[in-house]
């Protein structure tokens, strides 16, 4: 695989991050740029509800 | 109250703590940028954020009673609908030769298109290239009863189809599983045998119809995995999630 660009879907409150210890081992064999990213959404903070 | 104010505080706490995340790869020399964002479904926002990467990385939650994957139902549609090579991940770290699963399926019992496989094999062959790991390659199928009998040939078309597949690959017989059991089961007895750490298989969906009433045989067997698994799409695929609905 030929990887440039690598997206690491985090939980940051999680105690633990495998995705990130993963990104960590790969990238000792192939160079790439990475982006962290946490996507949240909760109806308490939407107008209307 | 000032909902979209609370909104972006939210989103500049879960920023920050990417921020600390992201401090120590940088440290690494790690060029590593942090994104969070907002919206529903998730999936649907992770997806449109994978647009030109070569691979996104999902943590698997973890369940107390199990050691298998337990995928929510953004996983899920991450699983069907991510055109992108999606590796799930658990906590368990790989060996430091990682022993990798290519799951093929060469007689297409349930319409894998061709050159899913070859794909397959050839990431898994790279990977292993990468990591100085090995590979195996599976094919486990079940025999379909028709009218109260088995095909009689059925085991010799899967074999043959097996070497045929793998007649393009450097991967020594002994290498070589074929198993006439369920593929969720064959793939999760034969991982705990060669203990392996990564399964590397396809992904697709027929249809939405064709899930609900026969199930989806990726499904099927992440439910049954013990270790990471790499999802591997089709050239050409195209998700059926709509980047133009995303703001």
């Amino acid at each position: 695989m030929d990887l440039k660009q690598v997206l690491v879907v985090i939980e940051p409150e999680s105690e633990k991050q495998p995705a990130l210890e993963n990104v960590l081992l790969l990238v000792k064999y192939q160079n790439f740029d990475i982006t962290l990213i946490s996507c949240d959404y909760t109806q308490y903070l939407v107008e209307g509800y | 109250m000032d909902l979209p104010a609370l909104r972006a505080e939210y989103l500049a706490e879960r920023k920050e703590a990417l921020e600390s995340l992201a401090v120590p790869l940088r440290e690494k020399g790690l060029n590593v940028e942090t994104r969070a964002i907002w919206g529903h479904p998730g999936y649907e926002m992770i997806i449109n954020a994978a647009s030109g990467m070569d691979l996104v990385i999902v943590d698997t939650r973890r369940h107390a009673a199990l050691s298998r994957l337990f995928l929510t139902n953004d996983d899920w549609q991450m699983v069907r609908c991510c055109p992108v090579p999606l590796l799930l991940v658990k906590e368990k770290l790989w060996k430091e030769k990682p022993t990798i699963l290519a799951a093929v399926d060469p007689m297409h019992t349930r319409h894998k298109p061709t050159g899913l496989d070859h794909k397959i094999l050839r990431v898994s062959d790279e990977v292993a290239k990468l990591l100085d790991g090995e590979v195996f390659a599976v094919h486990s199928y079940s025999q379909v009863l028709l009218s109260g009998a088995y095909l009689k040939d059925a085991k010799t078309q899967h074999e043959t189809a097996f070497k045929e597949l793998l007649a393009d690959f450097d991967i020594s017989s002994s290498r070589q599983h074929l198993i006439e059991e369920a593929p969720e089961f064959g793939l999760q007895q034969i991982g705990q045998d060669v203990t392996a750490d990564l399964v590397v298989m396809g992904g697709i969906s027929l249809s939405f119809v064709t899930d609900i009433f026969i199930g989806n045989t990726t499904e099927k067997v992440l439910d049954y995995i013990e270790c990471d698994v790499l999802v591997l799409k089709p050239d050409g695929f195209k998700s059926p999630i709509n980047s133009e609905k995303q703001g």
